[in-house]
């Protein structure tokens, strides 16, 4: 119990394992990892996203490991306390951290003294989601008829636009930025803190336009518009709903989870979670589960997640650059 | 907490001095965060409204004690002798002290000896302690404290 | 009547043998770490949070439902007993039922607590049932100006509470409003008033502020003064019950208190907190007798009572129709509910009719048996008042220690309590009331980040701030409130 205690001390314990009733057997020789129930740090609150893909992936993980899978959130200062300290544990397998577009890609671009350095600090074990983001419009652009429009009016008076986003330099925000540019026009950014909010605030007309992964339902049910899709192809969540490209917007982005692990962490092992994992993720009652919430599974190889953060991380720079978030 | 040392209204002063010091400390401090604009506003906005507030109430409690001193409530000053001073100071001594030390004790020496010595050093600050009953007292709240959070609500501690 | 049938459906889910256990479990829960101080309601979820993957959504959500609103009935015995507020509602709380425990009458206070929350949960109940969408609406009518409005005029109500010298009521706010901001601007992220230390950069711990400057400050001054609790009270069952005075008292303040939570609820945030404040200023303002405030008043004590608790009820209509958490358990509840599928929304009721209305129910029931689990432990906590003081204020400040720690894990927490509690004795010293700042504190950021979103909104246009009307009200409520202050009594 000690051990597991020390391991955890700073954390809001949810889910603890004094709740599972586990007993820590001591470490033995890795020859057959895992021993230990294994750690998943999400850097942020309980009920967001990120900890709604963690605590949906832990059962069924569990189950493939033989061993709990603990959830762990460690929230605060936008993903970075979390990340932080899962870049300063053990590299043995027992800490893994969900890492997602803000803290693996935009944090390092925008923070000045980023206690980590995705890539430095950690090995990228699978890409888990890629979710498509809407641009939703509410009561107040009623009279908007389409993207094309959306843009025409915003030119003809720069003052026409405000939008909402989750924050100064989330992933929302960047990708409005990045509408901005490509369509060149101007808009007024009005921070809120969090998707609920900023999308509270869409409905009752307090701004006019967001772009965000969490409007889904409110469309269905015709609280909000949808203009576009920010993804390559059309989501099926919104088989109506054109994407930027289709209406002459050459802008694909998309926000993403997956899972990390500290750097230096036996191959093996990664290569035993990313097995695990990949083959959870093809399930089809999973993918049912992520379906309707429109998060889309991808899965594959570690080193294609390893790709692809490089990547993003480069076009994510530019974005920051060109968005003028950057923090101290 | 002592007998009263100065005169029946110096309380008002003082406590007009404590706002304008803190409402001149605030608003300087966020005039360096930045200001910005009413459009656009920066940092450092908000607080100096904060700050410029402090100051204009630390002016008026100032004024109204300086121009208006309250009537004095009792003009007899209390008498105090010195058993009765060191009993109302040692509160404020040992109670603090003995958060302290838990404080300090908690991640180095663990619960069960952080508590304890909290328990023992604010015990003293009694009136008249009774040393035996504070020490079991000392001895079986690191035992509850551990039951109650580290078995009951899984809380993380280092126990020892 | 479609209400009665919809709540027939809902018996047949709340009233099961699974649900009532569930319902039991998180209510239970809720209360025990309610009543110890500074705990929080995370450790309970963090308890029952494995679970809610395995049960099904309405039962998950009935538990976490009862933890929360639980922990509102627990919270005020450790205010009443002990001058210790977990919560910054509790601390209002603090102001009568402290005095009245003082005075031998604990028993009474927590008797009449128990009621008064179970009149306010009802309110709350029965207002979450019939309006939940009309409700709904009404709470999109807010934006950034009105929330600001609104708050301004919350904390003239919190000045009003602080007492009668109303320059050191509003400097105690200004004061909340400043420690409030410490730690990162949200728009910006830069750091204020951390002083470099990390461990402030997410702000002060609002637990750490309330419990040193009412809990220990209170134990310091009561050791020096001798001022504890003298008169040993025998507790009986009739001990327990208020006089036919008393509920005269309390009976309409109940009521007040009641309606003025239900509305708080509305809005998401520091509804619970704001609602207690407004509804012991509203009692204060109402009395003819506001000089014997703070020395044990049970109006005082009941309508503030009865608005955290219909607050609490409220708050569901925001976090299951707009999907806006109020606070840390509403987060959980939602994410709780999206790992089964169901995602809150202005559809929520309409594609999950047996679920709202199970949950509905299982309110009555659980706040049914919160009363019932309350009321036998009424002699218990009184007779802990029968402890020598001397053996008592020890193991007090050992669960204010371990409760402040235990919620960011982090020892500079512990040594701000001590530091604020020492800021306390001497502001109490000089006269300043300590109730106004906690309001202030927690309304802070929130003030900070609207009234700038609202001049973003407006291109720095101030006069956004009248041209809503809601905000406009609010405003106008300000100016009178002021007016009586200066006034009314003697400056």
């Amino acid at each position: 119990m000690q051990h597991m205690l020390t391991i955890t001390r700073r954390a809001l314990m949810l889910a603890g394992a004094a709740a599972l009733g586990l007993s820590a057997a001591p470490a033995l020789a890795q020859d057959g990892w895992p021993q230990n129930p294994v750690n998943i740090i999400v850097p942020y609150p309980p009920g967001g996203n990120t900890d709604l893909i963690a605590r949906t992936l832990a059962e069924p993980l569990s189950e493939l490991l033989g061993q709990p899978v603990v959830i762990e959130n460690r929230g605060g200062a936008g993903g970075t306390v979390g990340v932080g300290e899962a870049s300063r544990a053990e590299a043995d397998g027992y800490t893994l951290v969900v890492g997602d577009i803000a803290t693996m890609g935009i944090n390092p671009h925008v923070y000045d003294n980023l206690v980590y350095e995705p890539l430095e600090d950690f090995d990228p074990v699978i890409q888990i989601t890629s979710i498509p983001l809407v641009m939703g419009v509410g009561p107040r652009l009623e009279e908007v008829a389409d993207l094309p429009d959306l843009i025409a009016r915003a030119k003809e008076d720069p003052e026409y636009l405000d939008y909402a986003s989750a924050g100064v330099g989330t992933a929302q925000h960047l990708a409005f930025e990045l509408f901005r540019s490509i369509a060149g026009i101007e808009a007024l950014h009005i921070p809120y803190q969090g998707s609920a909010p900023a999308r509270t605030a869409l409905m009752s007309g307090e701004v006019g336009v967001m772009i965000d992964g969490t409007l889904v339902p409110m469309i269905k049910d015709g609280t909000l518009r949808a203009l576009a899709v920010t993804s390559e192809e059309r989501v099926a969540a919104l088989p109506d709903v054109p994407t930027m490209k289709e209406q002459g917007v050459d802008m694909v982005y998309t926000s993403w989870h997956g899972i990390m692990a500290p750097k230096g962490t036996d191959p093996e092992i990664i290569g035993k979670v990313n097995g695990a994992l990949d083959e959870i993720l093809a399930r089809p009652e999973i993918q049912e589960r992520f379906g309707a919430l429109n998060i889309g599974l991808v899965g594959g190889s570690s080193e294609e997640f390893t790709a692809f953060v490089t990547e993003q991380a480069d076009t994510l720079g530019k974005l920051v650059e060109m968005s003028g978030a950057s923090r101290d | 907490m002592t007998r009263r040392t100065f005169a029946p209204d110096a309380g008002g002063l003082i406590a007009g001095a404590i706002m304008l010091a803190i409402g001149i400390g605030v608003t300087v401090t966020s005039v360096g965060y930045g200001i910005g604009s009413l459009r656009r506003m920066d940092t450092g906005y908000f607080p100096m409204l904060l700050g410029s507030c402090a100051i204009l109430l630390g002016l008026a409690i100032t004024v109204r004690h300086g121009l208006f001193p309250a009537p004095a409530e009792d003009a007899e000053p209390e008498t105090i002798d010195w058993t009765e001073r060191w009993h109302r100071l040692r509160p404020m001594l040992l109670v603090p002290l003995g958060i302290a030390a838990f404080a300090a004790l908690l991640e180095s020496a663990g619960l069960l000896i952080a508590t304890f010595a909290l328990v023992m050093i604010s015990g003293l600050a009694a009136e008249k302690p009774n040393l035996k009953r504070l020490f079991m007292i000392a001895l079986l709240t690191p035992v509850g404290a551990w039951v109650v959070f580290v078995l009951g609500f899984g809380l993380p501690f280092k126990l020892y | 009547m479609e209400l009665f049938a919809n709540l027939a459906d809902g018996a047949s889910i709340a009233l099961s043998w699974s649900a009532l256990f569930y319902c039991f479990l998180g209510v239970t829960l809720g209360m025990v770490v309610g009543v110890l101080p500074g705990i929080g309601p995370l450790p309970a979820i963090a308890m029952l949070l494995p679970l809610t993957f395995y049960i099904e959504p309405s039962e998950a959500i009935i538990m976490l439902a009862g933890i929360y609103y639980g922990g509102q009935y627990g919270g005020s015995t450790a205010s009443i007993l002990l001058n210790l507020p977990g919560t910054p509602a509790a601390a209002v709380t603090c102001l009568e039922g402290y005095p009245m425990a003082k005075d031998g009458r604990a028993s009474v206070a927590l008797f009449m607590t128990a009621i008064a929350s179970l009149v306010g949960s009802m309110v709350g109940i029965v207002l979450v049932a019939s309006f939940a969408p009309v409700l709904a609406r009404f709470a999109l009518e807010f934006g950034a100006a009105e929330y600001f409005s609104l708050m301004v005029f919350a904390l003239f109500a919190a000045a009003a509470v602080g007492g009668s010298d109303i320059l050191k009521s509003l400097s105690m706010v200004v004061i909340g409003l400043i420690l409030g901001i410490v730690g990162q601007d949200v728009t910006s992220g830069t750091f204020r008033f951390t002083f470099g230390l990390p461990a402030i950069a997410d702000g002060l711990n609002i637990v750490a502020v309330a419990m040193g400057v009412f809990g220990v400050s209170e134990i310091i001054s009561t050791i020096a003064m001798r001022s504890h609790a003298t008169t040993f009270e025998k507790f009986s069952f009739s001990s327990m019950l208020p006089t036919r005075q008393e509920w005269r008292q309390s009976a309409p303040a109940m009521g007040r208190g009641s309606a003025i939570g239900a509305v708080a609820g509305i809005l998401p945030g520091a509804g619970a907190a704001m609602a207690s404040f407004v509804a012991y200023a509203v009692e204060l303002r109402l009395s003819r007798v506001p000089h014997l405030f703070g020395k044990g008043r049970i109006e005082g004590l009941t309508a503030p009572e009865s608005a955290n608790n219909a607050t609490a009820q409220a708050a569901f209509i925001p976090t299951l129709t707009l999907g806006v958490p109020g606070d840390a358990v509403m987060a959980v509840m939602i994410g709780a509910l999206m790992i089964h599928g169901i995602t809150p929304g202005p559809t929520f009721i309409a594609e999950n009719p047996t679920m709202f209305w199970g949950l509905v129910v299982s309110f009555f029931v659980g706040n049914l048996l919160l009363v019932l689990l309350n009321i036998p432990f009424v002699g218990i906590w009184t007779r802990l008042l029968q402890v020598p003081y001397n053996a008592l204020f020890p193991i007090i400040l050992v669960l204010v220690s371990i409760g402040v720690y235990s919620i960011n894990s982090s020892v500079v927490d512990i040594y701000l309590v001590l530091g604020f509690g020492i800021f306390g004795l001497v502001m109490a010293r000089l006269g300043f009331p300590p109730a106004p700042l906690v309001l202030a504190f927690i309304l802070s950021p929130m003030m900070e980040e609207n009234f700038r979103r609202a001049l973003l909104l407006s291109r720095g246009d101030f006069s956004t701030f009248v041209t809503s009307p809601i905000s406009a009200v609010f405003l106008g409520l300000c100016l009178v409130a002021l007016l009586i202050m200066v006034f009314s009594k003697k400056m």
